[in-house]
Parts: structure tokens; sequence; C-alpha cells
């Protein structure tokens, strides 16, 4: 009797420091993950596959993050790009690069070890670049000897600069193992621009078409691919 | 967060439609290509201005007229794309009882081309040679008796740029 008594005793001890010991484990794991940070680079698909069906668009752009803190990402993108526009009046050629500096702030939280971002993020865009007018129409308010002729001119204006601030609004999601797939949208807003005497910066490489006022858009689809460097522990709060 | 991601590429996808739409119509505000001003003066007394009756304006190569009445201004374009154009100035154009007089005007000039904006692209502005700027092909009976080239600059329609007399 004392022997099974004893048996259950010592059952009932060791089933204790078991449950104790698994909620202890439990506990851990649900506030404590750890987290990988590391660097990421990768491409605008775009602007490469726009290159394959657009005889008058070659262009590139590099783009890295490196993982700061649990939410911030330094980034950049770095590109050239040469472009012919083909509107009603002037046909233009516009070949520079840029190079666009920041951080993203990741907004969503990720489950378990799923590492994906929905951010908001700032750049600054900085870009040196020529401009050539092809051909260009003049305008005649009362075309009596009919429309104009399209003017050939070749008229090159080099060593150009503008600089503008960026901000982004994007999703990177893990296609599979460190693989990413990102999106993002810009709104530009030009901070220093000098035009050329005698034209106007009507493409910028990186801040793309200029408007009449400061504002501009761009866009991205990035493949990148995430190099992890380190890891991070990190409590979370229920 | 599949969903939320399928939303936000499909939203990428309508700004990069969207965004492709022509944006771009030329601002009538602003100063294009300019036209060339003519003011007609009494031959007798040169400061008083004298109303041209019905004057008919036609380049020789061009079918179709421009009609003046009642004034003593016209705006005529110039080629922007030669350095010479030609004009029949035509006085009593719709006479028919022998009034009808015409003669020849010839203007040379040199261009020069402007950028405007992306959607106007350039204006010609005109610069009329001092000495060959108006000429007057002499005919048995001009109507017009003198010229004045008032401003050799054609760069807006605010100035006067030629002084007919006749």
């Amino acid at each position: 009797m004392t022997f099974i008594s004893n048996y259950f005793f010592r059952t009932f001890l060791l089933l204790i420091t078991f449950t104790s010991f698994s909620q202890e484990t439990t506990k851990d794991s649900i506030s404590v993950k750890s987290e990988r940070y590391g660097v990421r680079a990768g491409i605008d698909l775009y602007k490469i596959t726009l290159g394959f069906f657009d005889q008058d668009y070659r262009g590139i752009e590099l783009v890295g993050d490196l993982r700061l803190t649990r939410k911030i990402y330094l980034a950049a993108e770095l590109g050239n790009e040469d472009k012919t526009v083909d509107d009603d009046k002037i046909n233009f050629t516009t070949k520079g690069s840029y190079i666009r500096l920041g951080a993203d702030y990741n907004m969503y939280e990720n489950w378990l070890d799923m590492e994906n971002l929905i951010y908001v993020g700032m750049r600054y865009g900085f870009s040196t670049f020529s401009q050539r007018i092809n051909t260009y129409q003049v305008y005649t308010p009362y075309p009596y000897f009919g429309e104009a002729p399209t003017i050939i001119s070749g008229e090159n204006y080099d060593g150009l600069s503008s600089h503008w601030l960026e901000v982004v609004l994007g999703v990177k999601a893990e296609l599979i193992n460190n693989l990413y797939a990102g999106f993002s949208v810009r709104f530009n807003y030009l901070l220093v621009n000098n035009p050329p005497d005698g034209f106007d910066n009507l493409y910028i490489p990186g801040f793309n078409k200029t408007y009449e006022g400061n504002f501009g858009f761009g866009f991205n689809y990035t493949l990148s691919y995430f190099i992890p460097i380190y890891k991070k522990k990190v409590k979370l709060v229920d | 967060m599949k969903k939320l991601l399928k939303i936000v590429f499909i939203l990428g996808f309508t700004f990069v439609f969207t965004n492709c739409e022509k944006d771009d119509i030329c601002d009538p505000s602003l100063v294009t290509t300019p036209r060339i001003i003519i003011e007609f003066f009494s031959q007798q007394n040169p400061s008083v201005p004298r109303i041209v009756t019905n004057l008919s304006v036609k380049a020789p190569e061009i079918e179709e007229s421009m009609f003046f009445s009642g004034t003593n201004k016209v705006e005529l374009p110039l080629k922007t794309f030669e350095n010479n154009t030609a004009f029949e100035f035509t006085i009593n154009s719709n006479a028919t009882d022998g009034s009808m007089n015409m003669d020849i005007v010839h203007f040379n000039y040199t261009t020069q081309d402007i950028y405007v904006s992306r959607a106007c692209g350039f204006k010609t502005n005109y610069d009329l040679s001092q000495t060959q700027g108006i000429v007057i092909d002499t005919d048995t009976n001009n109507w017009i008796k003198n010229k004045t080239i008032v401003k050799t600059k054609i760069e807006s329609e605010n100035d006067v740029h030629i002084k007919l007399f006749f």
C-alpha cells in the first residue's frame, strides 16, 4: 500500500514538474521569438521588363535595405535610365543616373516567423542627367499655313541635376526562402531643379515625368534576396 | 495578409494604368507664336488711322483668304518654317465696279524657335530684316503707297510691327 501510494506520489510529483516545465517553455515561445536581421538586395523588374518591350527605354534599378531595428530599415535605390519620350510636340531623350536614400518603417506585425513588410518610408533622391531634344514642332495658334512641320533639333543639354524627396508606400512579401517580391508607390516632391536655358527638365531619371508643379509619381516592382546576418530575440506584448 | 497583399498589388496596377492618360493641353494664356500686327494709316495725314474697305489677305499658295472689315488693324500669321512670307492684299475685295486692287507684299525675316512648354512645344519669334523686312511688288496701280517698320522684333501681338499708308 505504502508502495502504491509512494508510486502515485512520485508520479504526481513528476507530473507537476513536467507540467510546470512545459508551462514554462510554452510561456517562453509565446512571449519571446527571434527575428532575423540582415540585408536585402534586389532589382526592379518593371524597368528591366520595359527595356525588352519598349525600344525607347533602357533602365535598371538596384534596390537594397538593411534592417536597423525591429521596425526600421535603411533603404536605398540606385539606378540608370535612358528614355526617349515622344510627346505631341516634342521628342526628347533623357539619360542619367540616380540614387535614393532613406528609411522604411514596417507597419505590419508578422505572425510566428513570417517576415513580410507593409511599410511607409521617406527618400532623398538625387539625379545627374542630360537631355537631348530630338525633334519638335512649333505651336501656331492660327495655323493658316497648316500644321507646322516637325523640326529636327539635336540640341543637347549636359550636366543637369535635380534633388527631390519621396514618400514611399510599399509591401514586401516572402515568396520562398529569403526571396521577396515587392511593390511600392512613390509620391515625389522636387526640391531643387535647374532646367537648362531654353528647355525644361521634362523627365528626370529616378523622379520620372515632371508636371507643372513640383510633384511627381513613381513605382517599382522588385525581386530581392534576403541575406541574414544575425538574430535578435524579441519580447512580444500580448 | 495574403488578402491585404493582393489589394495592394491591385491598387498598384490601377495606379500604373491610370497614370498613363494624356494630361497636356497647351495653355492658351501662354504667349506662343505671334502674328505680325499691321496698322493702316492715311497717306495724306500719316497720324490718322484709316480703315481698309473689305480687305482680303491671302497667301498665293493658299486657297483660303482672311477677311478684315471695319478695322485698320490686321494680324497675319507668318510662315515659321521659311524666312519669307508673301501675301496678296486686296482692297475692295468684293467690289464689282473695278475698284478692287491687289498688291503683293513680301515679309523677309529670320526666325528663332523658343521652348514654351511640354504641351505647346516651341514658338517662333521673328526678326524683320531692317532693309528688306517689307517689300511691296511694284505694279501699274499700287494702292499701298508707303510703309514703315515700327518694330523689327515680332515677339508678341501687343505691339504694332508695320504701318501701311494708303
